[in-house]
């Protein structure tokens, strides 16, 4: 997994010498995590969990079409599980990188779409009950929740000619969070941004 | 939000059958009419256990509501995955033994089998299941997830 985001990273830095200085802005707007599995006593509990996001985007032109789009962003994932007598929040604070190669017509103002891998990290975790929190232990054994992630994601939106844009993405979950296959843990997250680039 | 039908209630009586070649021997009971937390359980009856002996063990866990008994022990089964159910002994010590497993291979509890040692002794037993849905590994920690219930039984070997 860590040869394929090096090999993402080269390729992309590779293509992105040739072109002119990238801009750089900022982004943030929430998060509707929808948490899939195979465990259907899980599915039956499992709702979902709106949080929020923030962090940087990067534009770098590869053609007059065409650019790379990298974000760093602090997220929060998750979902909520809903039991007879109470309910169990499991909150998430990631960091995700979603690398997004963007389509638009006029790179100054209008529509534009792309679609890129997205890598997360989770940074920490808590399961909320009504009056008790605990702290979600990360690792490789069963019973520990994975720290790393990989999601694709696809991105829709619209640029103003005041550098503000508006967009929402789809991240699809790729990767079990659990070490357990018997009971799989996949995060896809609906996202709806406002940002701004720092230039035009 | 959606609830879920198969979701177990609040448990407030636990049983606890004790066996030997398969005849049951004793039936402990305990109940805690508002669940885990809140007022003390209004009833706990004491364990006494003979040495050098071996007790299969079964817990039933039950909700009353009204004066209605819903066995909610086939709930817990059915989401084993989820759960597990701890005896920590306290003030004496002898094995105590996790008979039934989860679809993943891990300790359920709800069939133990305990073996008294030859030593006369007397403590508690704190029964507990706890839940945790996503979380549960083949070891954990006895206060890893939420507690469904907690009782504290009085014990007595001799």
């Amino acid at each position: 997994m860590k040869k394929l985001v090096f090999i993402a990273l080269l390729t992309v830095t590779a293509t992105i010498v040739r072109a002119q200085a990238p801009k750089f802005g900022f982004k943030t707007g929430l998060n509707l995590n929808h948490v899939t599995t195979n465990d259907e006593e899980l599915a039956h509990d499992l709702a979902g969990r709106t949080s929020m996001h923030v962090g940087l985007v990067a534009d770098f032109e590869l053609s007059k079409t065409w650019s790379f789009q990298p974000q760093v962003l602090f997220s929060g994932r998750g979902a909520k599980l809903a039991h007879g007598d109470h309910s169990d929040v499991f909150a998430f604070n990631s960091l995700e990188l979603p690398l997004n190669f963007v389509y638009k017509k006029d790179a100054a103002k209008g529509f534009f779409l792309g679609m890129g891998p997205s890598f997360g990290y989770n940074l920490n975790g808590k399961i909320k009950e009504d009056h008790e929190s605990e702290d979600i232990e990360f690792g490789s054994e069963e019973g520990q929740i994975k720290r790393f992630d990989v999601g694709l994601n696809a991105l829709v939106g619209y640029q103003f000619s005041n550098r503000f844009f508006v967009s929402s993405n789809y991240s699809l979950g790729l990767s079990n969070w659990n070490n357990t296959s018997a009971s799989t843990w996949r995060n896809n997250i609906l996202g709806v941004s406002i940002g701004y680039f720092l230039k035009k | 939000m959606a609830k879920n039908e198969t979701e177990h209630e609040a448990i407030n009586r636990v049983e606890m059958l004790f066996k030997q070649g398969g005849n049951v021997v004793a039936t402990i009971v305990a109940e805690d009419p508002d669940g885990d937390g809140g007022n003390p359980p209004s009833k706990i009856d004491p364990i006494n256990l003979q040495v050098n002996k071996t007790y299969d063990v079964e817990v039933k866990f039950f909700n009353i509501v009204n004066g209605n008994t819903k066995d909610v022990t086939s709930t817990v089964q059915q989401q084993a995955k989820e759960h597990e159910v701890y005896y920590l002994l306290s003030g004496l010590n002898f094995p105590i033994e996790k008979k039934d497993t989860d679809a993943n291979g891990f300790p359920l509890g709800l069939i133990s089998q305990w073996k008294t040692g030859s030593v006369s002794a007397q403590g508690t037993v704190l029964l507990k299941l706890m839940h945790k849905p996503v979380i549960k590994g083949p070891n954990d920690d006895p206060a890893k997830g939420h507690t469904d219930i907690a009782i504290s039984f009085p014990i007595t070997v001799n």
